[in-house]
């Protein structure tokens, strides 16, 4: 512990002297030349003393400076964390930068750039990529203002005479090139900024205090670029057709994906998006990729030593061309494909939308998970013209459909206190304000990275529950205003419940992908899969119950009596169509259920199988208990009222099933396969309409062939198992689980023969 | 390369910090992270004795770094695995199992709660190491490191839950702190 000895508390004292020079002792002022007129005063001699006073292994430790310090501090002369540092030979003064003369060149550059920006936005920091292009640095190092300044600073050149095609090329058709990239930057980084993500984890927004073009206009920048590419249309560009078509491809491509970039959610909903533009451009951009040579000199990592950074120096992050063709087409379109929300078509289709397209492998970029996020809510508007509380009603009423007195617009107008109308609204506006938060920050949490998807679905849960238990009251009180009629269900007189029972089954829902992104992620050893399965089951089983308890309430009656009847609304009252509706969803909801519980318990009594014949191995670990691995593994469900956590002993037993012998256990996973498989067939013979997959039923047949596939596997492996059983021959059997081939919630065990099959007759050649 | 003579010990009153530099450098080639000089200061001044060092003669081949606190006002109290390297031709020989269950028994002596730590979910060899120990991964963290890559957290409990809420006098392991992340950059 930091033991200050009185000596060195005195010389440390006087280091905290502000100014004044100390008595007695020369104490030299310096001022280094530096942007502020800030003046420094060498403290080397007072530190040296101060240390005087220190023993040797002795530490002095600010309680304030934490670990957080510790990791984020820099050594200075270390080369893996001073970015400033010259190595033995190395040289400060910056270099001239190469001039190229050939269009080819400029092309190879362009292409460059992109790799460049698109490891950008694949996670890389500015630093590591586009700023490390010597012609970005060299035209934003005079810290540009308007569009005249934003220009190339280079030293003149025999072969770049004012208005030789050479001179055009870098200071009219690369320096547009560069204008519109640095924009597309901004343009990126306002929108990422805007919403939620995680910085460095997502994406590095860090720009270094450099201004990427802020005060240059959308506008002034796409008219540089026109003109470029005026100039490479033009009789005074000397170059061949397919050169000019790259070039202007690359240019065009810029101004229509700076375009793009910069909408708004108006103009997005008014249909002026035109992303096929930009994909239309990328595939000339491909085919002339060839016509590039590259220039690797144009880039450097010296740029890093300039840039205010409190990071370590990074290395150049350039991803292959192919690569970044990828991303960048891949964001296009994807950016295209969620302008669908826009035609709202209802709010379960709107989920399963953000659910399928979220989940996509790989994920889509960042930029347009937050982009969805911007489409899905902003400035207390969704979806660019509607309000939240729209699509959270109907999503109650979409499963639910509760009683109509809840939606009468004419409660709102009641100003009376003590009016069952009024009393209704202040019910059902609290409803909107707490659950519509909720709501959103479910959206909003999907938009996230996988990893991060799960971490806050952990949180959502808890806010969930709660949110379970306040509708409950709220319920209750509804139902007295609306003098609500019981229902006989499960012998017990009972009420719908529908604001809570609609919040209990999407708790549900997190609950389940909790642990299925458990096992996407791969945070789950095989010899878990058994238990974790049976939880799902558990989870799921519990949810097919209250679907059908969901499905006896839809539309639940009112007495005949009521004092509402008289002046109800007739906009309010369901349609014979909204009940059917909503019987529908519920109903396809159940079949989703119940084929995701059959997998599940195939899959429960698989894995169980596999460990009993040791094929699926549980390690030593002598520390902790099983008992302890279980409630850290039960962390996320502890606090939750509903469903609880089984007792650990329970749980044992009914995921080990130790009264089965394990040929009639692979039966059963065998009927569960077989079941699952009848479900997911049904489903997928149902249409986009039926299956609320309207705006993504190509992600959602995928998604669907991807849980039949499982359903296959598993049966295969059931097969082979009881296959060794029966034959004795389990100890020749090898087990490895596939999680890339199957669907990612439902990794499947390969079984093969560790028997090899016989050497050919003649060895393969080589060597 | 004698197992024989391979000794362990730990950091715990080297005022004189003769292996520092040697640490640093085995940390430096065997981690991909960059660490100042304050990351193992830090440490080893607050935990010297949760630090083992292995030694091949008077050569030091392996280290692990620890610490060990309230994680948050009456929170578990928590260990933390922070690094852990064997030079290169010493692997394979079981060095970081010992060096690991050292520090875990000097913890659990300690009267830690739980230990945790974070590695590359590229790293087959440690993980496989962490979970023959007992060690659960518990969630991934995305591009957890500057090279880009992702992390698992892996988690051991020592005590149970109502053990750690009376041991701590407080409530002992936040549940609504599903996600109670470390405020370190690395492990």
């Amino acid at each position: 512990m930091a033991n200050n000895s009185g000596g060195f508390n005195d010389a440390f004292a006087r280091l905290h002297v502000s100014d004044k020079p100390i008595e007695g002792r020369q104490t030299t002022t310096t001022t280094i030349s530096s942007p502020s007129s800030a003046s420094y005063r060498d403290v080397t001699q007072l530190f040296r003393q101060a240390c005087q006073g220190l023993d040797v292994g002795q530490l002095v430790k600010d309680p304030n400076f934490t670990l957080f310090e510790a990791v984020g501090a820099l050594e200075i002369m270390d080369p893996k964390m001073d970015s400033g540092l010259l190595k033995p030979g190395e040289d400060d003064t910056p270099s001239e930068i190469y001039q190229p003369v050939l269009p080819e060149e400029i092309i190879g550059i362009m292409d460059q750039l992109l790799s460049s920006e698109m490891s950008w936005h694949d996670g890389a920091a500015l630093s590591q990529t586009v700023f490390t292009c010597l012609y970005i640095d060299n035209l934003l190092s005079l810290n540009p203002s308007s569009l005249e300044e934003a220009k190339f600073n280079l030293p003149p050149s025999e072969t770049h005479q004012p208005g030789s095609p050479a001179y055009q090329l870098l200071h009219l058709v690369l320096r547009a090139y560069c204008v519109g990239l640095i924009k597309c930057c901004e343009r990126v980084n306002l929108q990422i900024l805007a919403e939620h993500t995680y910085e460095e984890e997502d994406f590095v927004t860090q720009t270094y205090n450099v201004s990427l073009l802020d005060f240059i206009t959308v506008a002034e920048i796409n008219k540089l670029l026109v003109s470029a590419i005026e100039y490479v249309d033009g009789a005074a560009a000397p170059w061949p057709n397919n050169i000019k078509m790259a070039l202007k491809a690359r240019l065009a491509f810029r101004k229509l994906f700076l375009t793009e970039l910069s909408r708004d959610v108006k103009e997005m909903v008014d249909k002026r998006s035109n992303w096929d533009g930009c994909i239309t451009l990328l595939s000339t951009i491909g085919i002339t990729r060839n016509l590039g040579t590259a220039v690797p000199s144009v880039f450097s990592i010296a740029v890093q030593r300039k840039l205010a950074s409190t990071v370590p120096p990074r290395p150049i992050v350039q991803i292959p061309f192919e690569e970044a063709f990828t991303i960048v087409s891949r964001l296009c379109k994807d950016a295209k494909e969620i302008l669908r929300v826009l035609t709202y078509s209802g709010a379960t289709n709107l989920m399963t939308f953000f659910l399928r397209f979220t989940a996509r492998k790989p994920q889509p970029s960042t930029y347009v998970r937050s982009l969805l996020q911007t489409l899905f809510f902003s400035n207390h508007v969704a979806l660019g013209r509607m309000q939240i509380s729209h699509i959270l009603l109907e999503d109650v009423k979409e499963l639910c459909l509760p009683a109509d007195d809840l939606f009468d617009p004419r409660n709102e107008l009641s100003e009376m206190p003590s009016d069952t109308r009024f009393q209704i609204h202040q019910r059902m506006k609290w409803f909107v304000e707490r659950a519509g938060n909720s709501y959103i920050t479910l959206y909003r949490t999907i938009c996230q990275n996988r990893s991060r998807l799960r971490r806050n679905l952990c949180h959502l849960i808890v806010d969930w529950d709660a949110l379970q238990i306040e509708c409950e009251e709220i319920d209750g009180e509804l139902q007295q205003l609306i003098k609500e009629e019981p229902v006989l269900h499960n012998d017990n007189i009972s009420y719908a419940f529908s604001l809570s029972s609609w919040v209990y089954h999407y708790k549900l829902r997190q609950m389940e992908w909790i642990i299925f992104l458990g096992f996407e992620l791969e945070v789950y050893l095989p010899h878990e899969f058994a238990g974790m399965y049976w939880y799902l089951q558990y989870f799921l089983r519990t949810r097919l119950q209250h679907l059908e308890r969901i499905r006896h309430f839809v539309h639940p009656g009112v007495a005949v009596d009521s004092p509402l009847a008289a002046t109800r609304s007739k906009e309010c009252i369901a349609s014979a169509q909204d009940i059917a509706n909503a019987q529908a969803t519920v109903n396809f909801t159940l079949l989703e259920a119940a084929a995701l519980q059959e997998l599940c318990s195939a899959m429960i009594f698989l894995y169980t199988a596999l460990a009993r014949l040791g094929l699926v191995k549980t390690p030593p670990q002598p520390y902790s208990t099983d008992v302890m691995r279980y409630e850290l593994r039960m962390k996320p469900f502890l606090t939750i009222g509903c469903p609880d956590v089984v007792p650990f002993e329970d749980f044992k037993a009914l995921v080990d099933n130790p009264d089965i012998e394990t040929m009639e256990m692979l039966e059963m996973a065998s009927e569960n396969t077989k079941e699952g498989r009848k479900h997911f067939d049904l489903l997928s013979k149902m249409s986009a309409t039926s299956s609320h997959a309207l705006l993504c039923e190509e992600g959602y047949r995928l998604n669907l062939r991807e849980y039949l596939r499982s359903c296959i596997g598993a049966g295969v492996a059931i097969v082979m198992l009881s296959k060794a059983i029966k034959t004795d021959t389990v100890a020749d059997v090898e087990v490895e689980i596939d999680q890339r081939s199957y669907h990612p919630w439902f990794p499947v065990p390969r079984i093969s023969s560790k028997r090899r099959p016989p050497l050919p007759a003649v060895p393969p050649t080589g060597r | 390369m004698e197992a024989d003579n391979i000794t362990f010990k730990a950091f715990e009153n080297e005022k004189e910090t003769p292996h520092l530099d040697a640490l640093r450098s085995l940390i430096s080639d065997g981690l991909s992270e960059p660490y100042s000089i304050y990351v193992y200061r830090y440490f080893l001044h607050q935990w010297g004795d949760l630090c083992y060092l292995a030694l091949d003669g008077e050569n030091l081949i392996g280290v692990v770094i620890c610490k060990l606190e309230k994680h948050r006002e009456n929170g578990a109290n928590r260990g933390y695995i922070a690094m852990l390297v064997v030079k290169e031709e010493y692997r394979g020989r079981g060095l970081a199992t010992k060096l690991v269950k050292m520090a875990i028994d000097a913890m659990i002596l300690r009267n830690a709660d739980e230990v945790v730590l974070e590695t590359e979910v590229t790293n087959a060899g440690a993980i496989k190491l962490y979970e023959h120990l007992g060690f659960l991964r518990s969630k991934r963290l995305h591009r957890y490191y500057l090279n880009g890559n992702s992390a698992f957290r892996l988690v051991l409990y020592l005590k149970s839950n109502s053990e750690a809420a009376q041991a701590s006098g407080g409530h002992g392991r936040d549940h609504l702190d599903a996600d109670g992340d470390m405020d370190i950059a690395d492990g």
